[in-house]
Formats: C-alpha cells, sequence, structure tokens
C-alpha cells in the first residue's frame, strides 16, 4: 500500500510546488488563495473540474483542531439545508476536506430577523439538518451564527460543517447548554443531540435579541446567573416575544437535556404548536453553600466542586441529604447519597477524595459532566483533550495530563459511565478504556498517545511539522526522507516524541502493531532508538530505501559503534553501515548496530584479550634487570663447563707431550 | 683457617704427613709442584665460596701446565737442579701460574657470555611484549576520532 502511496506522491510532487493539489482526481486545491476561516477551520480556494458551476471550497482542519473521528461517516450526511462535505480526502498526507461554498454571509452579518423568518428560516432548516444528524447517530455542536449562512431573500439558512473541528471548541458559552458550558471548550465532547437543539435555540435568542456582538463576553461570564436562573431566564427571558415563541425558546432552552424538544418536533416550528417547558424543581428554603444559596440539585453539584471544604462540612453532617429528600424530594438521589458518605467515611479524613466528589456530583445531576480534580470533561473529548494538554495545559486549572492518568486508572471512567445519565456513555467509557489500554499509558507523558489514537485524522503535532499537517505516517517519513527536518534545539534525536507517538498510532491503526510498547524501546541514544522505530516502521510499510533518513542518522550513530569493542570490527561495522545508508536500508542499518551474536562475540573476544594483556603485563614487569644475573644453578654450571674445558686442555697437553 | 672450619673437614695430620714424606722421597717433585701450584694454594685460603669450587676448577689447568716440566724432570730422573734449573726459567713458572689464571679467565668468559646470552633473550622478550600490548591496546580501547563513514 505505501509503496504505491511513494510512488504515487512522487507524481505529486510537481504539482505540490504549485500549491495546487488535486483531490480524488477531481477537485483541485489552490493552496495560496487563503479564504477566511469557515467554521473555525481555514479554507482555501477549489475548484470542481466536473462541474464548473458549483461553488466548492477546501477546507484545512489545523493540527491543534482535527476533524472529528468519524467524519468521513459524518460527511455523508446530505441535508438540503446543510453545506455538503462532498470529499474527505488524506492522500496527499494531510487532511482536506471539500464543502459546499457558503451561500451567504453569516449570520453575524444580519441583525434584522422577525419571529416569523427565524422559526421558518432558521429553526425548521436546521431542525431538518439535526434530524438528519440525529437519524444517523451523530452531533453537530457548530451550531452559532458564523456557522449558519443566509442566502437571503425567502431562502433557509443553510448550516456550515460540524465534523471539520473537534465538538464545540469554538462553541461561544451562550450558544452551549449548561453540561457543556462548564467544560473547558476542549473537554465538551460529542454531546447529544438535545445539545444542538439547545445551540439552535440558542441561536434563535441571540437573532431575536437583535443579534448583538458577543465576542467581547468572557467565557463563563454567564455560568453562575445560568445555574441561578435557568439557560432560559438568561438568555431569552429579557425579550418581549409572542407566547407561543417563548414557550418554544424555553423548551429548547431547557437547562434539562431529556426536557428539550426533539429535532423531529420542531420540523413544524412555524405552526407554534404549543410546547411546554417543564418546569424544574426548585427549592423554596435553598440551602447556603459558602457564600452562595443554593436552590437546585444542578446548581448545588456545580457550586459543590467551587467551594469543596464548605460542601463537604454539608455533606458529612448529613444536611445535603436531608435538604435534597425535604425540600426538592428527591428521595432516591439523598439514599444514593447516603451509601457514598458511608463508603467515604471509612477512608475519612477533612476532604472527600476525587473519586467520592467524582461519584456525589454525577448522582447529584445526572446529565452533568464527569468532575475530576477540578476537571469537567465528557470522557469522549480525552483525546481532544490530550491535544489540549500538548498545546494549552496552562489553560487548564489542573494538569490535564496527569488528570487523564489519573482518569483512566481504576475503573473511574466506568464508574461513571453507571452513574451518567446521558446515552452512549457507556460505549465512549469503553473506548477510551480501550484505548488506554492500546496505548500504554503509564505516565502523564504517554498521554498524547491517546490523541492519536482516539481521532484517526489527528495529525503529527510536533512542532516541528505541525503545519504541515500530516496525518498519515508515510507523509511524515517522506518529509522526514526529503531532509526538511529543522533541528530544533534542545530537541535531539531525528524523530521528537510527538512524532514518535504519531508514527507508533498509524502502524497501530493500520493493524501493523497491536500496543505500542511493540516496538517502543529504550535504547542509549535517542538517535539509535529513532533508527530501531524507524527501520521498524521501513520494515511494516515496506517503504523502500529511506536514504534521506539514512544519511541524516549516519553521522550519529558513531557513539553507537562504539559498543563494538574492537577497532577492526568498528570499522568493518562503519563501513558496511555507511553502505547501507546510501542504499537508504534502515533494516540493515538496525540490524548492523543491533547484532547481538557478534556483539557477544565481541565482548568474549575483548574480554580474551584483557586476559592476554594482563598476563604479557605481567610478565613484563617480571622481566626486571637482576632477572639477567647468571643464578647460581648456571653458575655452578658454567664452573663444571670450565672445569671440563681444563680437562680436556690438560688431556690435550699430555697428548702433545706424548706425541713431541 | 676460617675456610677450613667451614668446610667442617679440617686438614688432617695425615696431609702434613704425606708432605713431608714427598718432601722426603720426592723432593725435586714436590718442589716444583709446590711452586707452580702456588697460585691454588693462594686461592684454596682466599676463595670463600662453599666447595673451594675455584680451586677445583683451576685444577685441570694447572695439571695441563705441568705436564710438560714433570716430563722434563720424570727424563731427568728427577734430580733437584733439573728442577732448580726449570723453576729459575721464568717461562716454566710464568706459564704454570698463568694457566691458573687462564682457568680463571675461561670460567669468567663462560659467565659473561652467558650474562649476555641471556639479556639479549630478555630484550627480545621484553620487544615481543610490547608490540602484542600495543596491538591490543589498538585494537580494543575505545576511539573517538574512528573513522567516520559518510
Amino acid at each position: 500500500m505505501a509503496e504505491a502511496d511513494f510512488a504515487a506522491d512522487a507524481e505529486h510532487s510537481a504539482e505540490r510546488k504549485s500549491d495546487r493539489v488535486t483531490i480524488g482526481e477531481r477537485y483541485v486545491i489552490e493552496m495560496t488563495h487563503a479564504l477566511p476561516e469557515l467554521a473555525g477551520c481555514p479554507a482555501c480556494v477549489a475548484h470542481d473540474t466536473l462541474s464548473a458551476h458549483s461553488g466548492v471550497i477546501a477546507l484545512a482542519p489545523d493540527a491543534f483542531h482535527p476533524v472529528r473521528p468519524n467524519a468521513q461517516k459524518m460527511a455523508r450526511i446530505r441535508s438540503p439545508h446543510l453545506l455538503t462535505v462532498h470529499a474527505l480526502d488524506e492522500a496527499t498526507g494531510s487532511v482536506w476536506l471539500i464543502c459546499d461554498a457558503p451561500p451567504g454571509p453569516a449570520l453575524t452579518e444580519n441583525s434584522n430577523w422577525s419571529e416569523a423568518a427565524v422559526l421558518e428560516r432558521v429553526i425548521e432548516p436546521i431542525a431538518a439538518a439535526l434530524h438528519t444528524y440525529k437519524e444517523s447517530g451523530f452531533t453537530h455542536r457548530a451550531i452559532r451564527p458564523d456557522n449558519v449562512f443566509d442566502p437571503g431573500g425567502r431562502f433557509s439558512v443553510r448550516l456550515g460543517p460540524g465534523l471539520a473541528t473537534p465538538p464545540a471548541i469554538f462553541q461561544p458559552d451562550r450558544f452551549e447548554a449548561l453540561s457543556s458550558v462548564v467544560c473547558a471548550p476542549a473537554t465538551r465532547g460529542n454531546g447529544t443531540i438535545a445539545d444542538d437543539v439547545f445551540s439552535l435555540g440558542a441561536l434563535a435568542a441571540w437573532l431575536l435579541g437583535g443579534g448583538k456582538p458577543y465576542g467581547s463576553e468572557q467565557p463563563g461570564a454567564l455560568t453562575e446567573e445560568r445555574m441561578a436562573k435557568g439557560s432560559f431566564t438568561v438568555l431569552a427571558g429579557h425579550l418581549s416575544l409572542s407566547p407561543d415563541v417563548m414557550s418554544l425558546l424555553a423548551a429548547m432552552l431547557s437547562d434539562d437535556p431529556s426536557a428539550r424538544p426533539a429535532p423531529r418536533d420542531l420540523l413544524n416550528a412555524a405552526d407554534r404548536k404549543g410546547f411546554v417547558a417543564r418546569r424544574q424543581v426548585v427549592a423554596s428554603m435553598p440551602v447556603q453553600l459558602g457564600p452562595v444559596r443554593v436552590r437546585t440539585a444542578r446548581e448545588l453539584a456545580w457550586h459543590a466542586t467551587r467551594y469543596q471544604t464548605e460542601f463537604t462540612g454539608l455533606f458529612r453532617r448529613g444536611v445535603v441529604e436531608r435538604w435534597l429528600s425535604h425540600e426538592l424530594g428527591l428521595t432516591q438521589v439523598a439514599s444514593r447519597l447516603s451509601v457514598i458518605a458511608k463508603e467515604g467515611a471509612v477512608s475519612a479524613d477533612s476532604s472527600l477524595s476525587p473519586y467520592s466528589m467524582m461519584e456525589i456530583i454525577a448522582v447529584l445531576d445526572p446529565f452533568l459532566p464527569m468532575f475530576w480534580d477540578g476537571l469537567w470533561f465528557w470522557p469522549d473529548a480525552i483525546g481532544t483533550l490530550a491535544v489540549a494538554a500538548a498545546s494549552e495545559a496552562s489553560a487548564f486549572p489542573v494538569d490535564p495530563a496527569t488528570a487523564i492518568v489519573a482518569i483512566t486508572q481504576g475503573g473511574k471512567l466506568a464508574r461513571f459511565a453507571q452513574l451518567s445519565g446521558v446515552e452512549g456513555q457507556v460505549a465512549a467509557c469503553q473506548q477510551v478504556q480501550l484505548a488506554t489500554r492500546q496505548a500504554t499509558i503509564e505516565g502523564p507523558s504517554d498521554v498524547i498517545r491517546l490523541a492519536y489514537l482516539l481521532n484517526p485524522y489527528q495529525a503529527c503535532l510536533s512542532s516541528r511539522c505541525v503545519e504541515k499537517r500530516f496525518s498519515t505516517a508515510w507523509a511524515l517519513l517522506q518529509w522526514l526522507n526529503a531532509g526538511e527536518n529543522v533541528d530544533k534545539p534542545g530537541v535531539s534525536g531525528l524523530l521528537d516524541p510527538y512524532m514518535m507517538t504519531f508514527l507508533f498510532a498509524c502502524s497501530h491503526r493500520n493493524g501493523l502493531i497491536e500496543y505500542f510498547d511493540d516496538i517502543a524501546a529504550r535504547d542509549n541514544s535517542p538517535w539509535a532508538s529513532d533508527l530501531r522505530i524507524l527501520a521498524k516502521l521501513q520494515h511494516l510499510y515496506a517503504t523502500g530505501p529511506l536514504s534521506g533518513i539514512a544519511r541524516q542518522l549516519l553521522p550519529h550513530l558513531s557513539p553507537s559503534l562504539k559498543q563494538w569493542r574492537s577497532r577492526t570490527m568498528r570499522t568493518r561495522r562503519g563501513e558496511d553501515l555507511a553502505t547501507a545508508a546510501d542504499t537508504g536500508d534502515l533494516i540493515k542499518m538496525f540490524e548492523l548496530l543491533n547484532d547481538i551474536k557478534a556483539l557477544a562475540k565481541d565482548r568474549e573476544a575483548w574480554l580474551a584479550a584483557k586476559r592476554e594483556a594482563r598476563t604479557l603485563e605481567l610478565q613484563q614487569a617480571s622481566l626486571t634487570p637482576q632477572s639477567t644475573d647468571v643464578p647460581p644453578k648456571l653458575r655452578a654450571e658454567m664452573f663444571r663447563v670450565a672445569t671440563a674445558f681444563g680437562a680436556v686442555t690438560a688431556i690435550a697437553s699430555l697428548c702433545l707431550e706424548i706425541v713431541l | 683457617m676460617t675456610s677450613l672450619v667451614r668446610r667442617g673437614q679440617p686438614m688432617k695430620w695425615t696431609h702434613g704427613l704425606v708432605c713431608g714424606a714427598a718432601l722426603a722421597w720426592l723432593p725435586a717433585y714436590s718442589l716444583l709442584i709446590g711452586v707452580l701450584f702456588l697460585p691454588l694454594v693462594i686461592a684454596y685460603f682466599t676463595d670463600t665460596s662453599r666447595n673451594q669450587d675455584m680451586v677445583r676448577m683451576m685444577l685441570p689447568y694447572e695439571f695441563a701446565a705441568l705436564i710438560h716440566p714433570l716430563h722434563i724432570l720424570w727424563n731427568d730422573e728427577g734430580s733437584l737442579n733439573t728442577t732448580i734449573s726449570l723453576l729459575l726459567n721464568p717461562m716454566t713458572s710464568v706459564v704454570g701460574w698463568l694457566s691458573a689464571g687462564a682457568g680463571w679467565f675461561v670460567l669468567e668468559m663462560t659467565l659473561i657470555s652467558a650474562k649476555l646470552i641471556r639479556q639479549y633473550q630478555t630484550r627480545s622478550k621484553k620487544a615481543e611484549i610490547a608490540a602484542r600490548l600495543k596491538e591490543i591496546h589498538e585494537e580494543w580501547t575505545e576511539n573517538p576520532g574512528m573513522p567516520e563513514a559518510s
């Protein structure tokens, strides 16, 4: 597969140079011609080569705000009131969306709306689109004035795409339900269709209120008021509208998601059929929690997280349970709380554990998100949260990465799913748990793996290539091979942790590895471990020669060569390594450096040489000048030799005497 | 005397008797031998080594030098006059005495040559070891400036 990709990309390169990309052999994207953002997503000019008149634009979701994990399926949703997404393509190595061009200006630029117009041209068409979403099992989560477009005249508005960015990440607070507002934008999650209905209601209320700019509103500014008075009162209470529309908005803006109408009920909203907003149970006697007087269970849950010490006091004394059962009639909730109180009493200290707190909040209001140690989030947003943890961790009250590690351990998610009243939480929590197991999360540094694992379109988050938006492993490998990798100070090695995790996740997604740790291993140098990983990827993806990468790695592998103690061996391996690098064979390079048998042999030879050297040194030390002295034994021998020689002389002398 | 005591073998009185008898019956021979063996007598008393190796070693050389004068004396039937004339001839006594020196010289030569041979052997062995050590060192020490393939 990947070989074909590499070959295909060589053809692409000519096009890439001229900043034109062809998608699906049909859409041509002019990368240099940028358009204003659509739905918070950067956009470019695009042409449809098959039908010149259809206006399309290309969306390029940036790495920190990737398209939603199930974007491919969501893109198939068709509705006349929705900007159609024609293609979602990764063939160029990064995600491109081809989407209908907006038919007119966004609603932010048009502020004159009558009740009838809102009902007929906004609520009904968007409700129809939402109905399609609901039927397909998805949520839109990006209904806000700058993502709804007005073609003008009597035409219905058209809703922009909801799949191009993480759910609700760019939603201003006033267009989000309370269960979503309490979370940071990155942790809002997919939500339910009821959240979309709320956004639609909030959009209608905003239009009817004259469309005042909301950009200056501080996040969280309205939350306390909305908690106390209800969202409808705060967002639409001041409007003077007909009673029918008021009751419609009251139902849509209800803080209880189960009380909001379904999109189907809104298809004929213009007929002004009576909507009855269910009234929330409000206590006549408030309970004093720190500086605030609390009247509802939801309010209590929210304030409990803000004034934890005061709440713990009330909870331990049983005030909360009594108030819930006497004032609100929530006897069931009260009895469940007493169970938690008994369990918590076992590990009694002054404050409640995060786990007990999480349970208490979920029992008090099952429609609120999970609360863990100062952090509100929906479990299905953990992937987005992991991205946010990498890019803007300081925006959170606690370190998100540490929190994610704590959350994913010990069945906390399963417990929340059990307590939550929002549908789909069990599946979402199971999915996160499965991903956690596969990603082998052991510490905060591993959390980023979840981002890639939970969203297949998550682009590589490495600061070196984040603007390239690589969402496929081969694209990143090719970029690395082209040598465009810029060395950042403080980062050693060819791959930084983000790239490594990205490559792991890609191979996991392609079914090449099952667990992250399958190809990870600790080496003494980052370059050596890069080689290990890249060699495995070269093998797994069958990419063919990667001489660019090999050449970049080669100069940094000399420390690894040092593990060979023999100089001859080192030189030979170095030469072999260079040859392998020239041919771009990372696997060969890796094998050359990690030949365990040869290493053992080398070590044995080294030990033998060491022994020999020691023996030789001992011998050398024993060869002192004294040892050249004649030993007594030899000296006696010499005496005997001299004596014998004397005897011979004597005999010779005797013979001479006789002869002469 | 110390050397005799050390040997644990005091000169027996029989030696004196033999010397006396020799002087009485063969005065010419005894005189000739006595004079020519003078270096041996001196060596006997001055050599401090344990078993008089030096004397024993010199003995055959002395014999070699003694054979010719003894032959002449034998031919003249052992007359004292011949002995005196032989002893008065400087050649006889000088050769006799030098022969003892020759013995010593031969010994020293062998000792020196042995020493030289050993020295040569040690030196070559040392060089061999040093060469091997250098080889091992070069082969097995970490070399930061290893050839880098490029």
